[in-house]
């Protein structure tokens, strides 16, 4: 490895060093941001009165596999909801 | 006791004439009281004075074929020159929209998995509220359409209560529509700060699935989302301006000269007042004509003068328009027609 | 006696721990391979479970686990004189704190990145669990009054620092609105922040900023306190990403910074350690070094604390099992380095013996002022800056350090008593505002309550802070000494240290049990009084624990030999 491909390496390490954590904590944000959205949309199938049921029907298709990893990443291997088995 | 009053009040100059400039009428009341009749009648005379002119009845116990003696039905159908008549089906409209989502969830899931989408969609359908969205959805985008497609939309509306419910659906539905396009902002704001940091360098163990899937498509779908939430919100939000909107919007509200006719059109007019509902006129239906004999209906004349006198004192700063009750049924075209010049014209 | 000598010594033998004997525990006693697939593979995620590169995660578990307290505790300890305190310090981080550290990251990463928490109640039992949740929250509740103090304290001693330390949080809050809202790189912005904050180092020296001596009855101490505790509520309530992150980064660079200028002067100046070896003439009222120096230093030799780092967070972003050997054990040893210059500094840092005696009139002084004052005296003779500016920077990152762990602290806490709205059906306890005003009045409480008016009560609850991140320490090498006994390996490399703990903490609450209550701090005996029952539950738990495990081992060898 030459001295330019090191001193590369450790310049990209040290970025990595600083945007990793930060890259984390958006993502996470992001990710709650997105679970949030998506249980107000599956909202009433959990049994909380939604005003606008009907209207977020057409949304459900776009957020299922949204939902799956997020009921997979709850610890629950399967759906939580009785009419709604998506795996 | 109190001498009778021999005479109908005679109604105020306003006739209902300037309601037919404006973009969508609604006409609503106590069931039975002659809504469709004067909603059909309006709906002709605008035409006769060459108005494209839809006339809408969103009752789910519909009779405006009945008025206009022919089948309408959930599809606009030509009824003469210029005039439309359409009888909302909110159940197939539900039907239809929950069918397109099934079809689109479909194509998202495995075949295993159809018959649970078909069983949760099905079970959506019979849900509390879907019938009522449905027909609100119709309504806002017929509104919409108003002034354009048509000049003019008049909507025969249910009987009260469920009138009222339609009518402040579109702000219920907008503030919360907005709570969840705020949500979408958030996430597509982190979104792009994530973008922003860029991938992780690729020495760093192999590609997870989520690497595989390209990052646009993601970002696709996000954007399709939000796009359908916003034109939803787009919709009620322009439904809900068109109702304030004096200058587009008209409330015609149809009343009988009895009492309990009278207490309900009160409640009707405060109810509306909370809504910000401006009311154009009212429509006082079925008076008995004078000169109608017999000493059985002189005395019911009698009866009708004391709440055409309280109309007068409780309905005061509203404009409205008396009619009276005709020897036989108003139905077809031809009849419709001497209806809505009498009320367009009506100054006494 | 010269500094230098310890320093190599010391660190010398943290090298040796890890060439040999962190090897001879990855080869022999958690049996690394290199073929696993860790939890950042099989679950990735990319938010949680990420594989890192090892230098990178290493850089991320030290930052997270060196904070003010491996500071703080030798800075006190070392009124014993330097011998106790430098011996526990290397004798910890090689024996314990690395096997510890370690060990958490290993069990955690061999059980889909579980908590300690969490494996505690699938490996020891429910009741364990349960120990192990209460101890968490008598730490948290203890950490926030501590440091609370420390940064008073620190303030108090050098008001020089305080625009310096507030410019730091500025330009963090700067950064993190600064990189959310603008297409901004990340790592120019934060050079630049860092090089700002040495430039207000000689600014702060030119205004000192000293709050009024009393105000509405409060010393400045105390004032501090409160207005530490205002920051800290607005702090814990912003999101993540706008203070906490990019402060990460400023404390993390201070960290490095500190640690290099201290070793350099050290080397440089080759100061003479002043203290005594063993100091025969303690104050009256200090306790007796033994159990006492084991629960004074726990950050630095031993700390529970990083079991939580490193089962919570860097065992979802190992690469590979045997990388755990070089995050986990170097990282305690990053912070044994820490605690070590600290010694140094604390003992080495002053002109004479008389000077350094002013320094520790009584047992729960010196502290991290003892660590800036000795540090920026070596800093000065062993480097171009002076000693006013080694003040100021030294106490700007103890300051960094202990406001990270503040806003945490109350974060975490925050959290919990949320949870436990849920958990309990009190609608109110849920509400963020709600449970961080009850957080944070909790940590005030036990602030000033414990220590009087002036608010220094953090200083006496330091040992007793000390001994429940030694239970903490003793519950998680519980978990990883069960573990070993129920695979048939050798367990005594982490049970010796777990008795070891675990004994010391006890009779350590058990000495302050009688000295809290001889000095009239009722609060805190009652506070003692739930640590020591706590610590018996764990000792009993633990033999329980054992004996059931010896006995399924033992039957399944009967079973095989029949």
């Amino acid at each position: 490895m030459s001295l330019r491909e090191r001193l590369r390496r450790v310049s990209e390490l040290a970025t990595e060093f600083y945007v990793a954590p930060y890259r984390g904590v958006i993502a996470r944000a992001h990710r709650d941001q997105d679970d949030l959205f998506m249980l107000f949309v599956f909202s009433e199938l959990m049994g909380v009165p939604n005003p606008a049921t009907y209207y977020m029907l057409e949304l459900q298709p776009m957020l299922l596999e949204r939902f799956h990893e997020w009921h997979v990443r709850m610890g629950m291997e399967h759906s939580p909801l009785d009419g709604f088995r998506c795996c | 006791m109190r001498p009778p009053t021999p005479v109908t009040p005679p109604p105020r100059a306003a006739a209902l004439e300037p309601l037919l400039e404006r973009r969508i009428v609604f006409v609503g009341g106590k069931g039975g009281v002659g809504k469709t009749t004067i909603a059909a009648a309006l709906a002709v005379a605008a035409a006769d004075r060459g108005r494209r002119c839809l006339v809408v009845s969103t009752d789910p116990a519909h009779s405006l074929g009945d008025v206009f003696d022919r089948a309408v039905g959930d599809t606009e159908t030509l009824l003469a020159d210029r005039l439309w008549g359409l009888e909302i089906d909110p159940d197939a409209a539900a039907g239809r929209h929950i069918t397109a989502v099934k079809a689109q969830m479909k194509r998202l899931v495995h075949p295993r998995m159809y018959a649970e989408v078909d069983r949760q969609l099905e079970l959506a359908r019979l849900a509390p509220g879907t019938v009522e969205a449905a027909l609100l959805e119709r309504v806002a985008e017929l509104m919409v359409q108003a002034g354009g497609r048509f000049d003019l939309v008049i909507f025969d509306t249910a009987p009260t209560g469920h009138t009222l419910r339609l009518l402040s659906l579109p702000e219920i539905m907008a503030t919360w529509v907005e709570g969840l396009l705020r949500h979408r902002e958030r996430s597509s704001r982190l979104a792009s700060v994530l973008a922003r940091l860029g991938r992780r360098p690729a020495d760093l163990g192999e590609q997870s699935p989520s690497d595989d899937r390209p990052p646009h498509e993601d970002e696709a779908r996000a954007a399709a989302l939000t796009e359908m939430l916003a034109a939803r919100q787009r919709k009620f939000r322009r439904a809900r301006e068109l109702l304030l909107d004096r200058e587009a919007t008209a409330f015609v509200l149809v009343l009988n000269p009895d009492k309990l006719s009278i207490l309900e059109s009160q409640k009707t007019l405060q109810s509306l007042g909370r809504v910000h509902v401006p009311v154009a006129a009212l429509v006082v239906n079925r008076v008995l004509p004078e000169g109608a004999g017999g000493a059985f209906l002189e005395a019911r004349r009698r009866q009708e003068g004391a709440y055409l006198i309280e109309i007068e004192e409780a309905f005061a700063p509203f404009p409205r328009v008396s009619l009276p009750l005709w020897p036989e049924d108003v139905r077809g075209l031809s009849a419709l027609g001497r209806l809505g010049r009498y009320l367009s014209e009506a100054t006494g | 006696m010269n500094a230098i000598i310890l320093a190599i010594v010391g660190l010398g033998a943290m090298f040796l721990g890890y060439r040999f004997y962190s090897k001879f525990i990855a080869e022999k006693i958690y049996r690394l391979d290199p073929d696993f697939k860790t939890p950042a593979h099989s679950m990735r995620d990319n938010i949680d479970y990420v594989p890192t590169n090892r230098t990178v995660l290493w850089g991320h578990h030290f930052t997270a686990v060196a904070g003010a307290a491996p500071i703080i505790g030798p800075g006190i300890a070392v009124i014993w004189g330097w011998v106790p305190a430098f011996l526990w310090v290397i004798g910890g981080t090689l024996f314990f704190a690395g096997v510890h550290d370690f060990g958490a990251v290993w069990a955690s990463a061999r059980h889909k990145a579980r908590s300690i928490g969490a494996l505690t109640g699938d490996i020891v039992s429910q009741r364990a669990r349960a120990l192990f949740m209460i101890v968490i929250f008598l730490l948290l509740l203890m950490v926030n009054a501590v440091f609370a103090v420390a940064i008073s304290q620190a303030f108090d001693l050098t008001p020089a620092s305080v625009i310096p330390a507030w410019a730091a949080i500025a330009v963090a809050l700067v950064i993190g609105v600064l990189f959310y809202k603008a297409h901004t790189n990340i790592v120019v912005p934060t050079i630049l922040a860092t090089a700002f904050i040495f430039l207000c180092v000689p600014l702060g020296d030119y205004v000192p900023v000293r709050l009024p001596e009393t105000f509405l009855g409060l010393g400045a101490g105390a004032q501090w306190i409160v207005l530490l505790f205002v920051y800290a509520t607005i702090a814990s309530l912003v999101p993540v990403w706008v203070l906490l992150q990019p402060r990460g980064y400023i404390s993390g660079i201070m960290l490095f910074v500190g640690l290099g200028l201290l070793y350099g002067a050290v080397l440089i100046s080759h100061p003479t350690v002043v203290a005594p070896a063993f100091n025969q003439s303690v104050p009256a009222g200090a306790p007796p070094i033994v159990p006492l120096l084991f629960v004074t230093i726990a950050c630095g030799a031993i700390s529970g604390f990083h079991g939580l780092v490193g089962s919570g967070t860097t065992s979802k972003q190992l690469d590979k099992e045997t990388d755990a050997r070089f995050v986990g054990y170097l990282g305690s040893t990053g912070e044994g380095a820490l605690a070590l210059i600290t010694i140094i500094a604390a003992t080495a840092g002053f002109a004479s013996r008389a000077d350094w005696d002013a320094m520790y009139p009584a047992f729960g002084a010196g502290g991290q002022n003892a660590f800036v004052q000795g540090g920026a005296t070596i800093v000065a003779a062993g480097s171009p800056f002076s000693y006013e500016f080694g003040a100021v920077l030294l106490t700007v990152m103890v300051v960094l350090f202990a406001g990270t762990t503040m806003d945490v602290g109350v974060r975490l806490q925050r959290y919990i008593i949320q949870e436990w709205g849920v958990a309990y059906k009190i609608p109110a306890l849920q509400n963020s505002y709600v449970a961080t005003f009850l957080a944070v009045g909790a940590c005030l409480t036990l602030a000033f309550g414990a220590g009087g008016t002036q608010g220094t009560g953090g200083m006496i609850i330091w040992p007793l802070f000390g001994t429940t991140n030694q239970l903490l320490a003793g519950l998680t090498l519980l978990v990883i000494s069960v573990l070993l006994v129920k695979q048939g390996r050798p367990s005594r490399y982490t049970m010796i240290p777990m008795i070891f703990v675990t004994s010391m903490s006890f009779l350590a609450a058990l000495y302050q049990l009688w000295d809290l209550y001889r000095t009239g701090q009722y609060f805190l005996v009652l506070m003692d009084l739930l640590i020591v029952v706590t610590a018996i539950f764990v000792m009993l738990e633990a033999a329980s624990a054992f004996m059931r495990e010896r006995r399924a081992v033992g039957t399944t060898r009967a079973v095989t030999v029949s």
